[in-house]
């Protein structure tokens, strides 16, 4: 059988990024706090284990509980879970768990620790965080975490019920085959009184055992299978009929029909039901029967056990539905990633079509416009030519303003066609781009050598230009334009590199407050008739470094210079 | 902004005599190019169609075919790509220079009309004066340019 354990980390990625950090910080922040938290909560939902640690005062109980936290969470920081749960569930498969015997563990523990687990880690994180998306983020992966941690860890509780089982009725086998008859009963008779002594072990892990003498009709329940089915240990004489009593209708006729082959081909019976217990509770269990023949061939006895399987069933069922809804969430994914490239592709021909069109009359109204100024010069007024060289004016702003929207919305498509570009080739491209206006202003590009880098090699351009172009615009009157440019590589907080690539000039600058405001789109520091623009190259700039997953941000002096300073990952 | 000085009128233009068709559903553009080509070179042969259905047909039955073929890229029904790659499929048109002639400038639609065999790639100016610069510079041009980068747009700015 395959353990559902391995199942479950086949499809959850158990390396976190919000939830690491979120252990980190409580590790260095708020350990003490979060244990205590934690031992009140176990406390309140009573989780069965502690009934075992009795001997243990609530310090004590403390001094454990920072060990035993600060190693989970040192697990979560550092990215180790998969092995953090797998040592925890190798420990207690050996018994070496401190301070907990192995057949101590019962289900509850385990749903409910997860249970005080979440609970706690869900009250630090207002502490933590106001940002109620990476709140979801954080919960979503502690949702991951408890999900497998409980999932093996059930798994191990089956496991370990299943080998005292099979230790058990291995047993009675092997004698089987070696010994006579009588030798036959005298281990019944042994299994009997063994039974006594199961019952404790049996009430730790939720299964009961029952017998059944054929010829004498006679059926016998253990306590704790009296309790399983809700009822006071030996509170009622047990028929054939208590069994079938429990069932749904439904299942009545086939458990029936199941008991009577089993009987007749003599093989082990083993089935799961569900019972319906007199408060009205169901509960899931799992049954194995035994026959015991005698030479014969003839049942002498049945013995079986009852596992309330209750709490994996649900569990089970309740990660079913989560593969579901996962597989539900991706698929609703993928349709919303392909609607999502339609209207895109849909934006981008109408996008075309109406700058396009946009621009038609506005070329038409600057050619006639034009035509007039020039070629009926002598018989307009002054003030008419001058009218009519400021509508040539507003249209041709006008035509420009389409123009730079069309370019910024082009860039806005999905990024695609990262390459290997060389920056030094770029500069000189712009530069070649610029080279009138570098002319007109007598201004200069300087540049240290720099890097090769990966990206959208029209956009790197696009980007140069921008910023050289602005320096340009911006440059002081009477003062001969100079821009600098240098990259260097660094990392960022997180130790990855990043090239830092910077833009100096010596223009009129501005006040730092509005550093923010220049990437907007539309935003304007200056009056038109002052500089012409459209305000839309320096939110293309912002625009393509986000496009790289970069940030450019800029420091600027009145009458001094500004600094553009751009970061982009070092992809290669 | 200054007024641009007009050179063409004063400077005498080329005389030999060209043959230039123009393709283009607009009404004001085709009577602008008459215009301009009135004043760059007087011998020049100007036709122009409003529309570019049946335009291998019309070029068929001329007596002798046009120097310059100038098409409008934005028409209804068929393109001035999908002419662009018609003609090219019929080796006898094969002589004619085709100036692709448009409002706006789409990298995509410059790149497409260069590997189809495009002579130049003009963006329609946005005053009278550039237009009569930027034709003029079209019909001296005898050679196509010979990379993307270089020469194939023509544009006033």
């Amino acid at each position: 059988m395959k353990l559902a354990d391995e199942k479950i980390s086949e499809f959850l990625d158990l390396r976190f990024s919000h939830f690491s950090e979120y252990a980190k910080f409580i590790l260095s922040n708020r350990l003490n706090e979060f244990v205590d938290h934690s031992l009140d909560a176990s406390f309140e939902v009573n989780v069965p284990i502690l009934k075992h640690l009795k001997s243990f005062s609530r310090n004590e109980l403390f001094q454990m509980g920072i060990n035993s936290n600060r190693e989970m969470l040192s697990a979560i920081a550092n990215n180790s879970v998969d092995q953090y749960i797998s040592n925890s569930r190798n420990n207690w498969l050996s018994n070496s768990l401190s301070f907990i015997n192995r057949d101590q563990v019962i289900a509850e523990d385990i749903t409910l620790i997860s249970y005080v687990r979440r609970k706690t880690f869900r009250s630090f994180l207002a502490g933590y965080t106001n940002d109620p998306l990476e709140y979801i983020r954080i919960m979503d992966e502690v949702d991951k975490f408890t999900l497998v941690a409980d999932s093996v860890f059930l798994n191990t509780l089956i496991k370990i019920q299943q080998e005292q089982i099979a230790a058990s009725n291995d047993e009675l086998e092997k004698r089987e085959r070696l010994m006579d008859i009588s030798e036959k009963y005298t281990i019944i008779k042994r299994l009997e009184e063994s039974e006594a002594q199961n019952k404790q072990a049996e009430a730790l892990t939720h299964i009961g055992n029952w017998s059944w003498i054929p010829h004498t009709n006679e059926i016998r329940w253990s306590d704790e299978l009296f309790r399983i089915y809700g009822l006071e240990p030996q509170s009622e004489q047990i028929t054939v009929q208590t069994f079938t009593d429990f069932l749904h209708e439904e299942d009545r006729e086939y458990f029936a029909s199941e008991w009577n082959n089993s009987l007749k081909s003599m093989k082990v019976l083993e089935q799961n039901f569900k019972i319906f217990r007199r408060d009205g509770s169901v509960k899931v269990l799992r049954s194995k029967g035994e026959i015991i023949s005698n030479f014969e061939g003839k049942a002498v006895k049945v013995i079986g056990t009852i596992q309330d399987i209750t709490s994996e069933f649900i569990l089970t069922e309740r990660l079913k539905e989560r593969e579901h809804y996962l597989n539900e969430l991706n698929h609703s994914l993928a349709q919303k990633n392909e609607e999502l490239i339609n209207k895109n592709k849909e934006l981008e021909s109408f996008n075309f079509i109406t700058s396009h069109d946009l621009q038609e009359p506005l070329r038409k109204i600057q050619i006639f416009t034009d035509r007039l100024i020039t070629e009926n010069h002598d018989n307009f007024s002054g003030a008419t030519l001058n009218s009519m060289a400021r509508i040539r004016d507003a249209a041709h702003r006008m035509q420009k303003l389409i123009e730079d929207f069309l370019e910024f919305s082009q860039t806005l498509s999905p990024t695609k066609g990262f390459e290997s570009v060389d920056l030094n080739e770029i500069v000189g491209e712009a530069k070649t781009e610029l080279y009138a206006r570098l002319q007109e202003k007598n201004g200069i590009v300087i540049y240290s050598a720099l890097p090769r880098i990966k990206a959208i090699r029209y956009q790197m351009k696009q980007l140069f230009v921008n910023l050289i172009s602005n320096s340009l615009k911006y440059a002081q009157p009477g003062e001969r334009p100079v821009i600098e440019i240098h990259a260097s590589k660094h990392e960022n907080t997180l130790h990855q590199p990043v090239f830092k690539i910077s833009f100096h000039d010596n223009g009129i600058g501005f006040d730092q407050k509005y550093a923010n405001k220049v990437f907007d789109l539309f935003q304007r520091l200056h009056n038109k008739n002052q500089f012409s623009g459209t305000g839309i190259g320096l939110a293309l700039c912002k625009k393509i470094c986000d496009n790289h997953n970069g940030t450019i941000t800029v420091t600027s002096e009145p009458m001094i210079g500004s600094v553009f300073t751009i970061h982009l990952p070092d992809i290669e | 902004m200054e007024y641009k000085t007009d050179i063409m009128e004063k400077e005498p233009i080329s005389e030999t005599v060209k043959k230039i068709l123009l393709v283009d559903d607009d009404l004001d553009d085709r009577e602008l190019f008459v215009e301009a080509f009135s004043f760059i070179n007087a011998k020049s042969q100007i036709a122009t169609l409003e529309g570019s259905d049946g335009l291998i047909d019309y070029l068929k039955q001329l007596p002798a075919l046009p120097d310059y073929l100038f098409l409008d890229l934005n028409m209804p029904r068929k393109s001035g790509k999908e002419c662009l790659r018609e003609i090219q499929e019929h080796d006898d048109l094969k002589g004619i220079k085709i100036a692709i002639y448009s409002t706006s400038i789409n990298p995509r639609d410059v790149a497409e009309t260069y590997l189809n065999g495009a002579f130049c790639f003009i963006q329609k100016p946005n005053s009278f004066s550039d237009l009569k610069i930027l034709l003029h510079r079209v019909i001296s041009t005898e050679t196509r340019s010979y990379s993307l980068d270089e020469g194939f747009v023509i544009s006033d700015k």
